[in-house]
């Protein structure tokens, strides 16, 4: 990156400023004109004693005229006007353009940087450099040159013009310019360096709140939040004193401006009136002289002030860029999109020759030689706990030898595009990364080099997109393509990627985990027509095959007839699901319902209710901290509105439910919708209200039709979209009495959807599943099969894991470990290992012991050395 | 079982009988009650420990004993099981199974040991309990020991 912000500007933005340059020459003239007619319409037009006016050879009268001049000022003052706003908008989308390109220079050096590097940066740093502080940027480039090209034009001509009435006032008019061309970049030095600290504090300052927030659990447990605040209010503090120096500097910068501007007019009326009364200047020359000086002021003054807001960008720029150049980044080249990159395969051996690699002055291998078949499965082991994680990572080349080399085949791996080494090389670690996106975006996030559809190019805002995405040197890539390169493993079609998919997730035993999800979920699946209808036709048989289970009911069906005990009210009121709006919206606002309850009595009996569940939840959740999750969980009111409800049970109980008023029984009501009998167990639904509601649900279907556009009712022979799969399938609640069943009615599911061919199709919904921030939805160990089987799915030429099973237990991790070895049979495997009763499957066993390679042969060979450890 | 009628029970069982009614009421309302035809298994033994269990109704089996199973107790209305394995956070010790139809109030780990510490009275119980077992405990192994010493005198 260029380190001088205007070099930067310039390479960027030559043609642009030019056309910046010319636009406000062009639009000089247009002031001037615009200040000079009303000059013409008073003197001439109206003061003017002429009858006739001529102009480009034709007669006016004097009216003619001053409606002409009057035209031309009000098209001079359009003009003007819409010259001003071209010229703010290009100017405005010109340092856009450019704050764009930065901020993408800065995120594509960000993915450039050396993997230690972020050991002493945090993200609290990084993020305010591309996001806040290069925000000024933008602004100031549009201004950049041509402000100072235009003020300064016009100071010229100014002085120009002093000048040409008398030499000596115009020196007298410039007198004060070289003691503020001297002493104000002193100061202003001063003020930069001030502002350079600032900057470096303030981020510093993030820093420790970034620090605070993810560390929150450990400052609560320590109880150190007197600690951490006192530290805050140093830093906090220590910005303050420092703005006050710089607010001390930068408005005596001001004042003394001021102040020489205002000194000048004094030698105007000394010298200039000296010179008048003693007749050797004309009382008009010195008259035109100040109101020229009057003029020359607001040039200069835009001078200081922008020279003052250059220095400041210029430091911020300076400080911003000097971030993003660490020492080791990985060469541009490397980064560039090859898709050439698709063809090359890394097959071979891999040749480790005097591998070295040291992070400051801690080395982890040193003089590391060996040699890994490329057909061979080999554990790397280290005897004393160091070095084989570092050595994965430099297979993988995440790390950067300190020496030595790396060859795979004929390919050196430093030299690789890392459009290849990320393509042929599986890596995973215990601590990978998930992104916040579906179970599927994660597992194929190593195939999505390159956009495999460009079919909405066509369209003109696509066409836009690349054009200005071009313009500030921005990916013109489209994000809403397929990215997902299908042909993996040999696969040609999409059904046989699919079949890729099952194979690695049944390898990583990921299946039930994505079956469960799929099970649970209620939108988002993207299940087929054909899928769904199969899920009804499957009904029948699944609940035939859970009553084979055990004789209790363990689930309760769904009949339009009855009422549901393990619904809600409001789910048994409705039985169905309202379009656009929730359940509880529909029932307090929608008319039809309203009059069906009131008609059924059922306003009046809910409201009774109300009060009694109200007055329990009064009762029960006062004493819970607001906080607690208890409320979320469990109450039916939130803890805002507890103190409302208090009353409001108060009122109703000494006055009588009758007094209330209509509004107040909505919030009632409110909260017995919420009650669900089988789950809270609280016998307030009598089989008379409950006959009520059902009664209630059928007028509702009645009057609203089957088939209608506001609410879709369950129906036994249609597939939901607002319940679960799970749902869906047993067209039924899971008892809240058998909750305890769920594991078994999950297994009978499994094999019901098994027989009928739905477990496939339901396992690769469940890809559809959002995995959380950092896969927080995910358990560890699945979160760490996921990685595994990304690593997997690449179907990469060398693949190496790094330990990352490490969650699992040790039967488990054995197990997966063995099928991923099978799976991967006659290609190459590197994995890190702990625990060395792992390393008998292997071909061979790299045994690491301080830095280096102390044994590397078959684990038979090895047998004595690894059971002693 | 209704809500407010396992609160009342929950009162008999004597570790959370220091609780006061707000509390109990809570406890009951907020947690599972599950149903367990006989022969279900509440838990096995090696399981990871995520609960405790409140029987409120029926009888339960304790069995241990690695492959062959072994009563080791049963238990009715009103005890408090699953606890050991809560405490010391381990895999369940034994399988508990129910004997005839059960109903149990299921109190996840966090809330319980919530209401412990939160509640000097239960703390004081659980160390009742848990001194108890010890005792028992080292009853038995003196019993066994003894029972080992006198196989092997003649020999």
């Amino acid at each position: 990156m260029e380190k001088s912000l205007y070099k930067y500007i310039i390479k960027h933005t030559k043609k642009d400023q030019v056309w910046l340059i010319l636009l406000t020459l062009a639009s000089m003239p247009l002031v001037y004109y615009s200040l000079e007619i009303p000059k013409l319409i008073i003197n001439k037009a109206i003061g003017g004693g002429a009858i006739t006016f001529a102009v480009f050879g034709f007669e006016f009268t004097q009216i003619q005229y001053l409606l002409l001049l009057s035209g031309l000022f009000l098209l001079m003052v359009i003009v003007n006007g819409g010259m001003k706003y071209f010229i703010n908008v290009y100017r405005g989308i010109l340092g856009e353009r450019m704050l764009r390109r930065f901020r993408y220079t800065l995120y594509r050096r960000i993915l450039r940087f050396p993997l230690p590097h972020l050991n002493n940066t945090s993200p609290g740093e990084i993020i305010p450099m591309v996001t806040a502080e290069s925000e000024p940027l933008g602004g100031f480039i549009g201004d950049s040159i041509a402000l100072p090209v235009m003020q300064g034009g016009l100071l010229i001509t100014y002085l120009s013009f002093i000048f040409a009435q008398d030499f000596w006032l115009g020196l007298a008019s410039i007198a004060l310019y070289p003691p503020q061309i001297y002493f104000i970049p002193k100061l202003q030095n001063k003020v930069n360096q001030l502002s350079k600290q600032r900057v470096q504090r303030v981020r510093k300052l993030s820093d420790r709140i970034g620090e605070s927030v993810t560390g929150l659990s450990d400052i609560r447990a320590n109880a150190a939040g007197q600690f951490e605040s006192a530290d805050i209010s140093a830093r906090l503090s220590g910005l303050f004193f420092l703005r006050v120096d710089i607010f001390q500097r930068k408005f005596f910068i001001k004042f003394l401006n001021n102040f020489l501007a205002q000194l000048t007019p004094f030698f105007f009326y000394a010298i200039g009136g000296y010179l008048v009364l003693k007749n050797q200047l004309s009382l008009g020359a010195l008259v035109a002289v100040l109101a020229a000086y009057k003029d020359i002021a607001p040039p200069w003054k835009e001078l200081l002030k922008f020279y003052q807001i250059s220095e400041d960008i210029k430091v911020k720029y300076a400080q911003i860029i000097e971030q993003f150049a660490p020492d080791g980044m990985t060469p541009r080249a490397a980064l560039q999109d090859a898709p050439a990159a698709e063809a090359k395969t890394l097959r071979g051996d891999v040749k480790i020759k005097r591998l070295k690699y040291a992070e400051d002055a801690a080395v982890s291998l040193d003089g590391v030689d060996a040699e890994l078949r490329g057909d061979m499965h080999t554990a790397i082991i280290s005897r004393d706990g160091g070095g084989d994680d570092e050595l994965a990572q430099l297979l993988a080349r995440l790390l950067s030898p300190t020496a030595g080399t790396v060859r795979i085949g004929e390919d050196d791996l430093q030299t690789l595009a890392e459009t290849v080494s990320g393509r042929r090389i599986g890596y995973c670690a215990a601590a990978s990364k998930l992104f916040n996106a579906s179970i599927g975006d994660n597992l194929f996030y190593g195939l999505k080099q390159q956009p495999r559809d460009d079919a909405t190019d066509q369209t003109a805002a696509r066409k836009q997109f690349i054009k200005e995405a071009a313009a500030a040197g921005n990916s013109v890539m489209d994000i809403n393509a397929d990215w997902v390169d299908i042909r993996v493993g040999g696969a040609r079609t999409r059904a046989e990627f699919d079949e890729q998919v099952l194979n690695i997730v049944g390898c990583v035993e990921l299946e039930d985990e994505l079956l469960q999800q799929a099970l649970r979920a209620t939108n988002g699946l993207h299940l087929a027509q054909d899928i769904c209808a199969a899920i009804v036709k499957l009904r029948a048989r699944v609940i035939k095959a859970i009553g084979e289970i055990e004789d209790a009911a363990i689930v309760e069906p769904l009949a339009a007839d009855r009422y549901i005990h393990n619904f809600t009210v409001e789910e048994n009121l409705l039985f169905g699901a309202p379009v656009g709006q929730t359940a509880a919206e529909f029932i307090a606002a929608e008319p039809v319902m309203q009059n069906i309850l009131a008609r059924a009595g059922l306003q009046q009996d809910l409201a009774v209710i109300g009060v009694e569940l109200a007055g329990l939840m009064v009762e029960l959740f006062s004493d819970v901290p607001e906080s607690s999750e208890l409320f979320e969980q469990f109450s039916f009111i939130k803890a805002d509105e507890l103190p409302a409800y208090r009353r409001l049970v108060a009122t109703a109980k000494t006055a009588g439910a009758d007094s209330i008023t209509a509004a107040q029984r909505k919030q009632l009501i409110a909260v017995s919708l919420q009650l669900c009998p089988a789950r809270h167990r609280l016998d307030l639904i009598n089989p008379a209200i409950q006959k009520k509601v059902v009664a209630a649900r059928a007028e509702l279907m009645r009057e609203l039709g089957g088939d209608n556009a506001r609410i879709q009712f369950f129906n036994a022979d249609e597939y939901h979209p607002g319940m679960s799969v799970q749902d869906n399938l047993l067209f039924g609640k899971i008892a809240h009495a058998k909750g305890h069943m769920q594991p078994r009615i999950i297994a009978t599911m499994q094999a019901v959807l098994q027989a009928a061919g739905l477990h496939a199709p339901l396992v690769l919904a469940g890809l559809n599943c959002p995995v959380g921030i950092n896969g927080a939805r995910l358990a560890a160990a699945t979160r760490q099969k996921l990685v595994v089987a990304r690593a997997l799915l690449k179907d990469p030429d060398i693949l190496i894991i790094n330990n990352a099973l490490a969650s699992l237990d040790a039967k488990s991790r054995a197990r997966i470990m063995d099928k991923v070895l099978k799976h991967r049979a006659g290609r190459n495997v590197i994995w890190a290992v702990n625990d060395p009763q792992l390393a008998a499957r292997f071909d061979s066993v790299l045994l690491l012991e301080k830095h280096k390679v102390a044994r590397h042969d078959a684990p038979q060979a090895l047998a004595a050395e690894l059971a002693a450890m | 079982m209704a809500t407010i009628q396992a609160a009342a029970q929950l009162k008999q069982v004597p570790l959370l009988s220091g609780l006061d009614g707000k509390q109990l009421n809570l406890l009951a309302f907020t947690c599972e009650v599950f149903e367990y035809a006989a022969g279900d298994a509440l838990f096995r033994r090696g399981e990871n420990s995520d609960c405790v269990y409140v029987i409120l109704q029926g009888t339960v089996e304790v069995l241990g004993g690695d492959g062959r199973e072994v009563l080791l107790a049963t238990l009715g209305k009103n005890n408090l099981i699953g606890e050991m394995a809560v405490l010391n956070d381990a895999p369940r010790t034994a399988t508990v199974r129910a004997r005839d139809a059960v109903s149990a109030l299921k109190i996840p780990n966090e809330r319980f040991l919530e209401l412990i510490t939160a509640n000097p009275q239960a703390a004081l119980q659980v160390m009742q309990m848990l001194s108890e077992k010890l005792a028992d405990t080292s009853r038995r192994a003196a019993a066994l020991q003894a029972q080992l010493d006198q196989q092997n005198s003649p020999a």
